[in-house]
């Protein structure tokens, strides 16, 4: 059968714009539930070990130190209001209210410790049937990552881990979220840790990523480190569900475009993640090398049918697909005056994606799209200028940052889907004031390729007594181009301006 | 002969007053040479007193000189936020330092300029690091008596051109050469001082467990009390390592 129109959608380890629906064709078959199952026992040995480990910390003391149990948190109350319908009442505009509680806790001495921050989210429609179209997951469920989602509420523990060092090591094991490469926003040498994108761009820093169960070891050798990861088993991105508020309409397309979830991958020793690190500082700069081999963060979209129901049009499946992938990535810093530059890049030499169909005809289309590998490079370049205001203003005692960064990806060869998410110029300038009490900032990031752009000022007030507050604007606009069905990533997001409120109290 | 003995014991003691009597440049050495420690860890309360309010800081410190004469400092702020700041000091090159956010995320950047204030207090960060003796040339002025020691008071002028000050004075204690008291100079004023109190003994180090740093008006100041400390205690190489402030 023969399709007219869609573009292969690629995306990458960013492309967090594209949501998702069950797919229509259930795959719980026997051979199914076993695999379900096995992966099951075997996520859930792997954490019987991890809290075995943790009660032997609790018991146990290094070099005479006594353990200490040390905890930090935070309460906070978030509510959304979308902007775009001018004529929209309170309720109907206020698409988001939300608690969430945080907590960080250690219990242990520096050198042998247990380490959590749980993160517990309820939605106000978990105490009321209020409609208010923010699920956490379609369904209850819990991950291989811990995460235990229903549709109102949630508890995750993206770090949960048993820590020992020694003067030379460090290793841990449990779940972990890792912080390789120096870009500012985007990241190609985050190989371990899937992206949370059901709210797009705009999640906090420390909600961005999945923590991952896996095994980790740093050994210090003076002013180089070299750091070993090992993830047994995969956990695949977080996205918008169907019907959600950051839920990707695609408009752009001649027939209705139906997205499958994200799949786990089956927990073999093949689709285990494996990574190195190296790192040093030479010249005050910050220098590594890394290597991975294990499955891509990114997702790759194959359109793979078309799907026809009664009293529906016809529509075509994309299933979101994960693949093994091997990178080969470096990065840089480096402070010169008042600057700090940096930049980060990964090379694949397979990276998988879906043979280019742009150039044929429109009658000859053909499903599924054909899956093939390229040298694939990711890159990102960018600043942090730490603007030195108190030489021009006397008073001014804040930091005032301004960071510019640029991120592209592409494919070596031709042929092939060119990647979603490419050619974006980020901006963001923040400031403090009256003793850190206001914080100011502004962040832009504009699609250079496709033309689309989103701003999203912030100003926040820190009481300083535990209480702080915020309040931030969200402004999408972005192009569709109908004559070859391409759109900038921020047009899927055009009807979200949003205004953001929060209150926080930490303790 | 009365005469001439009278005078050969004048000369005598002439001559050992003039031995005994130290110049600017020994009295600061002999401070500079009181034993230090090579590992330091404290507990540190910082209140800053500014137009009418009292903010509370509260860190811990860790620091270490290494066989380089390399200094590597790990603060670590509890109170209002969680932010984690590594230094790596070097004599011949530029100051490394790298800031954990609350996010986790760590990152380079610039040592800070020097006359920039450390975390809005009324210390600089030139303030906080270390000066060598090289860095000035003293003069002797007259003594005074300041915090109730009798002091040598000694003014030192910079011999580099990138110093934050046109000049110091310091009031060095007679007693044991502990510095008590510096008064900063910018521009050919009066800018500020720092005052060391509750000086106790350490592990055999003077330690200030309350130092301040107060502006002319004495209206505005800060406040750095010590709430615990330590000499020369082992620690962890790995904690200085910037990988490992996650």
């Amino acid at each position: 059968m023969t399709f007219k129109g869609n573009e292969g959608i690629h995306s990458t380890h960013e492309d967090i714009f594209i949501s998702h629906t069950q797919s229509l064709h259930h795959r719980n078959n026997h051979i199914g539930f076993q695999m379900i199952a096995s992966s099951a026992k075997r996520t859930f040995c792997c954490y019987l070990g991890l809290i075995f480990l943790c009660l032997t910390v609790s018991v146990s003391t290094v070099s005479g130190d006594e353990p200490e149990l040390t905890k930090e948190g935070f309460l906070e109350f978030e509510n959304l209001f979308q902007v775009e319908h001018r004529d929209s009442t309170f309720d109907e505009a206020n698409k988001k209210n939300e608690l969430r509680g945080h907590l960080k806790l250690r219990y242990g001495t520096d050198a042998l410790h247990v380490f959590m921050a749980p993160d517990i989210y309820l939605s106000s429609s978990f105490f009321r049937d209020d409609k208010k179209i923010y699920p956490y997951s379609s369904d209850s469920n819990v991950s291989r990552n811990l995460k235990i989602s229903g549709e109102s509420a949630e508890l995750s523990l993206n770090e949960f881990y048993v820590h020992y060092s020694t003067d030379r090591l460090r290793i841990r094991l449990g779940n972990q979220i890792y912080g390789w490469g120096t870009g500012d926003v985007f990241n190609p040498t985050s190989y371990f840790n899937p992206y949370d994108m059901r709210e797009s761009f705009y999640k906090d820093d420390d909600e961005y990523k999945e923590g991952v169960f896996s095994l980790s070891g740093m050994l210090f050798m003076g002013s180089s480190n070299l750091e070993l990861v090992m993830v047994p088993f995969h956990t695949p991105p977080n996205l918008a569900k169907n019907g959600s508020y950051w839920h990707v309409k695609i408009d752009n397309y001649p027939m209705p475009i139906i997205l499958d979830d994200p799949q786990e991958l089956d927990p073999e020793l093949s689709n285990a993640a494996f990574g190195a690190r190296l790192t040093s500082t030479i010249l005050n700069t910050d220098l590594s090398v890394s290597v991975f081999h294990g499955p891509d963060t990114d997702l790759l979209y194959v359109p793979v049918r078309t799907l026809i129901q009664e009293g529906s049009p016809v529509s075509v499946e994309v299933e979101a697909r994960s693949n093994t992938i091997t990178y080969f990535g470096m990065d840089f810093s480096k402070a010169i005056d008042t600057f700090v530059i940096q930049g980060e890049a990964a090379f694949s030499p397979n990276k998988p994606t879906t043979v280019d169909q742009s150039g044929v005809a429109d009658d000859d289309f053909v499903l599924p799209f054909e899956v093939d590998t390229a040298p694939y490079l990711s890159y990102t370049l960018g600043c942090n200028y730490f603007i030195p205001l108190y030489k021009l203003l006397e008073d001014h005692e804040g930091d005032t940052v301004l960071t510019l960064e640029w991120f592209q990806s592409f494919f070596l060869k031709d042929g092939y889907s060119p990647p979603m998410i490419t050619d974006l110029f980020i901006m963001r300038l923040e400031d403090s004031y009256f003793d850190n009490h206001l914080s100011l900032s502004i962040s832009g990031v504009y699609d250079t390729k496709q033309k689309g752009y989103t701003l999203w000022p912030k100003i926040g007030y820190d009481f300083l007594n535990g209480f702080s507050t915020n309040l931030s604007y969200i402004h999408i606009e972005g192009e569709s181009d109908s004559r070859n069905n391409t759109a900038s990533i921020f047009y899927y997001f055009r009807n979200n301006d949003s205004l953001i409120w929060k209150v926080r109290y930490a303790f | 002969m009365k005469k001439n003995i009278l005078f050969i014991i004048f000369l005598i003691l002439f001559s050992t007053q003039t031995v005994l009597a130290l110049t600017a440049r020994e009295i600061v050495e002999k401070s500079d040479n009181l034993p230090q420690s090579t590992t330091t860890m404290s507990d540190m309360k910082m209140s800053i007193h500014s137009g009418g309010s009292i903010i509370d800081k509260e860190f811990n410190l860790e620091a270490v000189e290494t066989a380089k004469n390399d200094s590597k400092t790990l603060i670590t702020f509890t109170k209002p936020s969680k932010l984690k700041l590594l230094t790596h000091s070097h004599p011949d090159k530029e100051d490394d330092q790298w800031l954990m956010m609350s996010s986790g995320k760590v990152k380079r950047i610039t040592a800070s300029g020097k006359e920039k204030s450390f975390v809005n207090s009324h210390f600089s960060y030139e303030d906080l690091s270390s000066r060598k003796i090289n860095d000035y040339t003293y003069t002797q002025l007259s003594d005074e008596t300041t915090l109730t020691f009798p002091c040598y008071r000694i003014e030192g002028t910079p011999t580099t051109k990138d110093n934050v000050y046109d000049k110091v004075i310091l009031y060095v204690r007679q007693k044991d050469f502990f510095v008590v008291r510096i008064d900063f100079f910018k521009k050919g004023k009066y800018l500020k001082r720092l005052e060391n109190h509750d000086i106790r003994v350490v592990d055999g180090i003077l330690t200030p467990f309350d130092v301040r740093m107060i502006e002319t008006d004495d209206k505005e100041w800060t406040g750095l009390h010590i709430a615990s400390i330590t000499y020369n205690q082992e620690i962890s190489s790995s904690k200085f390592n910037k990988e490992a402030l996650r």
